[in-house]
């Protein structure tokens, strides 16, 4: 549809199924911001990135939107404000206004960053975005664009599948029973002082750690989700006897999944669920090798179709609910906020990983980095982890708001007793 | 080469501010990221409320010639009250009535503070005034059960719609809306302090007649001026 029409006609969105909870939960430390940058090989040029910024600033009418209060749900309503550009200080992933469109474009030096608030999208859909910029920027600097790599024309119409309620499109009711599971061990560190959010970034060779992966005959998410269980392990069996014994015995990591490679789409909104790898610390101690073919198995299990499915079900299918959605929106944030309490309890961390970037060599030549920042994490998981691969570098960054880096010493220092080296750097 | 010294960006040699962090290329790193953007939408904001307002001399004008004709009819209705009745009785009200206006009209006219402190200290002055009237025309007799209470309610009222006026993001006929409901409070305040005065007791009747009719009608409104918000959709507002 062409965008004056879509906007001519009052054009105003449902929250998507996954960014249903995050106004209920959003504060200014519990942000829901993510933020993915790159570092160009030379500094910005304010003219034609200016000019780049004017050019896709309608390409996107999905994310020019403002979160509105409606009787029973929140919405998005569509809001002509100009997208804002900042110089890049301070801390990342800070929370937006009321009255702030929900996404951001940072600029400092080499280094482009956009922030996107989770209710607009997930990783890719933010990923995606970039894209665009960065490449209608290359245009006006006069660089050539590979043909090969697909991204979204500033010129080209929008299509509706873009802003399309995917989890919504592919929800088949299912009879499928769903089954509780036990609560999750959580890091038991007192948390920093206000602003709580610190990001760490460990760059490892993607070569070296790719061939670790393929030593162990596992993907290199895997093999990455097995050495956060083994680091969560390892300061799980350091704490006190006292300690230990209180804490809930189970370990588990929730890894998000990318559902477009799983299910035909274009959305640029959320679709991604996730899978729980994990392990019972009341069975002993897990070597690296055991602990690796766990996380192995458990995730080509749980990223089975049938099970995505079933889980696209229960989610799509509570907020279906009659009487949920019949419930005024105040009462609704109440419910929402104490499930997303309650669900935080059931796993010790996440770790996102956002694939490799490849812009094809004419365009990689001309970036020296990529970075992908999580969203700060809670009170109760404080530690989340992005990761992002690009050229020879695999960027881990450790969003952390405790005052402690043991997780992040644990793992790091597992990968250098791998003979992986690893160079730490504070974002 | 030309670089921002807030964004560090590559900037044309003849530009003055940076088109991405909008910081001025002469000056030093600064503190306030946005300080350009703050201070224009600043002076947008002040200019619209000066617009609104009159100018010194304009309100020092208006403030005489309101002076002079209270002090008129100040004099006129003391003056026929005392020819008729050889004393100040029934001409204490009106009088009274003059000395809130002038109170409010010299704090408005010379006090260049917010329009919630100029209320404020016009409502403390006008107080103050018809307490010395009452005091010093034969016993303090309404002032402090009648006139300061309804004074009092008067300003709340005006105060809270002030702050709910600006605090609107969209203003339409919902403001018609609000100032209906606070017409509605003050007539329940007037008839409450009235009847403690008269009666010593609390029974509303007619207020409440008021309040019942106009909740209707303002209702009418709010709902009314959401759906002429952004078109006619009201699907978004409610749906479910």
């Amino acid at each position: 549809m062409a965008k004056k029409d879509l906007l001519n006609n009052g054009f105003w969105l449902r929250l998507d199924n996954a960014a249903k909870i995050y106004p209920a939960i959003i504060s200014s430390e519990l942000t829901s911001v993510i933020r993915i940058s790159v570092e160009l090989k030379e500094r910005i040029k304010a003219t034609q990135f200016k000019e780049a910024i004017q050019a896709i600033e309608d390409r996107f009418p999905y994310f020019k939107v403002k979160l509105q209060k409606g009787i029973f749900w929140y919405y998005l309503d569509h809001e002509n404000l100009p997208v804002r550009v900042m110089a890049d200080h301070g801390i990342p992933c800070r929370a937006f206004g009321n009255e702030e469109l929900m996404y951001r474009i940072l600029v400092k030096e080499n280094k482009i960053s956009v922030e996107f608030s989770h209710i607009l999208t997930d990783g890719t859909g933010a990923f995606e975005f970039l894209k665009t910029l960065l490449f209608t920027y290359f245009l006006k600097c006069g660089h050539p664009l590979p043909e090969e790599v697909a991204w979204y024309h500033p010129e080209e119409p929008v299509h509706h599948e873009e802003y399309e309620d995917a989890f919504n499109r592919y929800f088949k009711k299912t009879d499928a029973p769903t089954h509780s599971i036990p609560k999750a061990f959580h890091l038991p560190f007192s948390l920093r002082e206000k602003p709580r959010f610190d990001v760490l970034l460990g760059i490892i060779p993607i070569r070296d750690i790719i061939t670790k992966a393929k030593e162990h005959k596992v993907s290199l998410t895997e093999y990455l989700v097995a050495v956060y269980l083994y680091s969560l392990q390892e300061v799980y069996e350091e704490l006190p006897q006292r300690i230990k014994h209180n804490s809930h015995k189970i370990i588990r990591i929730e890894v998000p999944v990318n559902l477009r490679k799983m299910y035909e789409t274009k959305t640029m909104r959320n679709f991604s669920l996730y899978v729980m790898p994990e392990l019972d610390m009341r069975l002993g101690w897990y070597t690296f090798e055991e602990l690796i073919k766990e996380v192995h198995h458990q995730m080509q299990l749980e990223t089975d179709k049938k099970l995505i499915g079933k889980m696209i079900s229960r989610h799509v299918g509570g907020e279906k609910n009659a009487f949920i959605r019949s419930l005024p929106l105040f009462l609704k944030s109440l419910i929402l906020s104490q499930l997303y309490r309650l669900g935080t309890g059931k796993y010790s961390g996440v770790i996102t990983n956002l694939g490799k970037v490849d812009f094809k060599p004419k365009i990689n030549s001309l970036i020296k980095r990529v970075v992908f920042i999580p969203p700060p994490a809670n009170k109760l998981l404080k530690v989340n982890c992005g990761i992002v691969g690009f050229g020879n570098e695999l960027v881990l960054s450790f969003g952390n708001i405790a005052a402690s880096k043991k997780l992040e010493k644990h793992f790091f220092r597992f990968l250098t007793s791998q003979g992986i080296s690893v160079k730490i750097e504070k974002f | 080469m030309n670089i921002c010294t807030n964004c560090g960006v590559e900037l044309e040699p003849d530009i003055k501010v940076c088109p991405l962090c909008e910081e001025p290329v002469t000056s030093g790193p600064s503190n306030d990221k946005n300080r350009v953007k703050a201070g224009n939408e600043g002076l947008t904001r002040k200019n619209h409320f000066e617009a609104r307002r009159m100018s010194q001399l304009q309100r020092k004008a208006t403030w005489e010639l309101v002076s002079i004709i209270l002090i008129q009819l100040v004099i006129t209705t003391s003056l026929i009250n005392f020819i008729i009745n050889r004393e100040i009785s029934w001409s204490e009200y009106p009088v009274a009535v003059f000395l809130v206006i002038f109170s409010y009209v010299s704090s408005f006219a010379f006090l260049n503070k917010r329009r919630v402190i100029q209320l404020v200290y016009a409502f403390v002055t006008a107080s103050v005034g018809i307490y010395l009237l009452d005091t010093f025309t034969g016993g303090n007799n309404w002032a402090l059960k009648l006139g300061i209470p309804l004074l009092f309610f008067l300003n709340l009222l005006v105060i809270v719609l002030l702050l709910v006026f600006s605090g609107v993001k969209r203003r339409g006929i919902n403001l018609l809306a609000y100032s209906f409901m606070g017409a509605a409070l003050l007539c329940i305040s007037v008839e409450a302090i009235t009847d403690l005065y008269i009666t010593g007791e609390i029974h509303l009747v007619w207020s409440l007649i008021v309040t019942a009719c106009v909740i209707p009608v303002a209702s009418v409104l709010l709902f009314m001026h959401h759906r002429m918000k952004k078109g006619r959709d009201l699907n978004k507002l409610f749906h479910i």
